[in-house]
């Protein structure tokens, strides 16, 4: 991806610099705040399915092993095949070989972030086969040839105007800004493609070891038509999707819509196990699960990072992130933006590269109040930043000086009497160089007079403030 | 190639648990899995479930009509029919449906009822092109304001989703109060080799996206319009 061009700070950079972007994420931010807060202030349990949710991600993990067994033997036994890949070409070419060996010449896609991650699209491409993704945002951002900003709203940097353009030159249809319109628009163009293609492409939100079942939301209906209408079904799914029972998929359901988007659930919630059966007219006559690795099983071996094996992909913690907000998704630079994504994309990227995405954080600790299953996403980003030789100097002397406040005094002291604006620091050949990186895109502090005496003045201002609002 | 990724990562995460200090869980917790989530709660009585579960229909922009019996349900099928100028439907094959003879009322309000037999077009395109599809919901979710349909031979998948409406009759549905109840009334749905139905699909309101602006926009790829007919004998209306 990206990544290996440029780093968050360029492309962060640039992004703040786009005011209509900025605008558009930040009305995105309040109307998604606005959803979920509803949703949650209607169910009272919240704490409660939060609590369970995380139990159940825990418990699930700790016999991961096990449960893909017997997740393997559940969908065999519903007709189903089950393929293991340990990275992403191995997953390629097993849905490349299910597409060869059924002549598949048109591909539909539900929107999946794992088969973003593998790049799917391009592999089947690159075969001759059509690809179309189906879902209204990925759809768009297809149309546009561009990656998808989130993980649930992948077109959410867009206006309803760079749509309107959009499709206008692509699908050559009058332009309207309506967005009822522009919906209708996808609708026609997509509807037909779904009854001539030959295979269907999904993700999974979940699969179900005890039935061999895989859980799917939506709210379009593409998805329901890709596992409909198609005659193959293939679904690729991260290995830690796996739950153990029903029970578990439904405490699990209870919170998925509300936080992806303040519904109680989303429009389809489906549950499907195997292929069609006997006498049934519609439906895939071949089902495939592919099972993906993709760097996962060494995230599981780590204790301090497994936690994010946890996340549910609803893209909440996304929305509430204030970095999100004013950076945009294509600024993290990999499939999996935001919070979850500063924790995932360096993780299962090669060694060194998105490293500098777990600095791309304030740590005021929005994430981990809202998460769903209650990743405690700012410990595993510092977790992360630990591991990172990059800065270690600079932030162990300044830790060390935090931790010492008699030492800490005197720096600070010796500093104001002989360089107040730190300009001679920051020009010195050994101390100035992480000084001057820092303080790139941060004023630095004047060091004219302490913090502690100028503190009685601030709290008086920001009272002030307070009593304003 | 396949068998060789199954054992590396099998081995790989077996590794994993053993080298990790991670979370370890009590014997207990381990032991407890299909219990259920769910405590027991006080039964709802009839009159207030329904009641609720109409108001949870609307909010989600469902069109909810109430028949006291058979006959005021078929007549209330009829006018819809007449009002949306209906001229052709895939219906399923379903005891509910049978009961309130509801082929008999497409047929005479001059509904073409499809699949046509003589066509060469499979299924899916044929509902495709119907302007009307009526199943019959098996279970009902109060919390979501849910419809639960499962597939099986005469009740196809398509049937709720490609027409432009979708017409559900709620009549002998198993109601569930909350959205954890589901795994319960799943596990009943099981055959005798265990197996669940191929699909089972909770619809709550139309089709609908957000992917533009989060704007919310009924009816994209699913179906425009949902309509509930629901059909509540005695006192339960």
């Amino acid at each position: 991806m990206e990544t290996k061009n440029s780093d968050f700070r360029t492309r962060s950079a640039k992004a703040c610099l786009d005011v209509h972007l900025g605008q558009t994420l930040k009305k995105a931010a309040c109307v998604h705040k606005a959803k979920t807060d509803k949703a949650f202030l209607k169910f009272e349990r919240v704490e409660e399915f939060r609590a369970l949710a995380h139990e159940v991600k825990e418990r699930s993990l700790s016999k991961l092993p096990e449960l893909l067994t017997r997740l393997e033997a559940s969908v065999r036994k519903a007709g189903g095949v089950v393929h293991w890949a340990r990275d992403a070409s191995e997953a390629n070419a097993i849905v490349l070989g299910i597409a060869a060996k059924n002549h598949v010449r048109s591909v539909v896609k539900g929107k999946s972030m794992v088969t973003e991650e593998i790049g799917l699209n391009k592999a089947l491409l690159d075969t001759g086969c059509e690809v179309l993704e189906t879902d209204l945002g990925q759809y768009i951002v297809q149309l546009a040839n561009e990656p998808p900003s989130h993980i649930t709203a992948p077109a959410v940097h867009k206006t309803r105007f760079q749509v309107a353009d959009l499709f206008a030159e692509k699908l050559n249809v009058p332009r309207t800004e309506d967005i009822g319109e522009l919906t209708l628009t996808a609708r026609a163009a997509l509807r037909q493609k779904f009854l001539c293609a030959d295979m269907g492409v999904t993700g999974a939100n979940m699969a179900v070891a005890e039935t061999g079942s895989i859980v799917l939301v939506e709210n379009e209906g593409n998805i329901r038509l890709t596992v409909t209408a198609p005659r193959i079904h293939v679904a690729v799914m991260g290995i830690e999707k796996v739950v153990e029972n029903l029970d578990d998929a439904a405490v699990i359901l209870s919170l998925l819509a509300r936080t992806a988007t303040g519904q109680t659930l989303s429009s389809y919630t489906s549950v499907i196990t195997g292929p069609r059966r006997d006498g049934e007219l519609d439906g895939p006559y071949e089902f495939h699960l592919i099972l993906l690795d993709n760097g996962r099983s060494a995230i599981f071996s780590e204790p301090a990072l497994r936690e994010i094996l946890y996340c549910l992909r609803c893209g909440h913690c996304l929305s509430v992130c204030p970095v999100y907000e004013k950076v945009g998704g294509h600024s993290y630079g990999g499939v999996y933006p935001g919070p979850m994504g500063s924790v995932l994309t360096p993780l299962l990227a090669p060694v060194g590269e998105a490293d500098d995405l777990p600095f791309a954080c304030t740590g005021c600790g929005a994430c981990a109040e809202e998460c769903p299953v209650q990743i405690n996403i700012p410990k595993l980003l510092l977790a992360l930043r630990a591991k990172n030789p990059k800065g270690k100097k600079g932030s162990q002397t300044f830790a060390w000086l935090a931790g010492h406040p008699g030492a800490f005094r005197a720096a600070a002291s010796a500093l104001r009497g002989l360089d107040p604006k730190l300009e001679k620091t920051r020009r010195a050949p050994i101390l100035g160089r992480p000084l001057r990186a820092w303080a790139k895109n941060r004023s630095l502090p004047r060091l004219k007079k302490p913090f502690s005496k100028r503190w009685p003045n601030l709290e008086k201002e920001l009272g002030k403030l307070r009593d304003k609002t | 190639m396949t068998s060789d990724a199954r054992e590396t990562i099998l081995s790989r995460l077996r590794q994993g648990l053993k080298a990790s200090s991670g979370p370890e869980l009590e014997p207990d917790a381990q032991a407890a899995p299909s219990s259920g989530h769910e405590k027991p709660r006080p039964d709802i009585p009839d009159h207030d479930f329904w009641k609720k579960f109409q108001e949870e229909l609307k909010s989600l922009n469902a069109q909810v009509f109430s028949a006291k019996d058979l006959t005021k349900a078929k007549e209330m099928l009829a006018r819809i029919l007449k009002e949306r100028e209906v001229k052709s439907a895939v219906i399923w094959d379903h005891p509910v449906l049978e009961a309130l003879g509801a082929a008999r009322v497409l047929r005479d309000a001059g509904v073409k009822i499809l699949p046509d037999a003589s066509s060469r077009e499979g299924f899916c395109s044929q509902a495709g092109a119907a302007d009307l599809g009526v199943t019959s919901a098996q279970a009902v979710i109060l919390e979501s304001g849910s419809l639960v349909v499962r597939a099986g031979k005469g009740l196809e998948r398509s049937t709720s989703l490609l027409p432009p409406v979708h017409l559900a009759v709620v009549a002998d549905a198993k109601r569930l109060t909350h959205i954890p109840n589901l795994a319960g009334l799943l596990r009943t749905w099981k055959d005798e080799e265990g197996r669940l139905p191929s699909a089972v699909h909770v619809i709550t309101g139309p089709s609908s996206t957000a992917d533009i602006e989060l704007v919310k926009v009924l009816g994209v790829h699913g179906p425009l319009k949902l309509i509930v007919l629901m059909v509540l004998e005695g006192d339960a209306g």
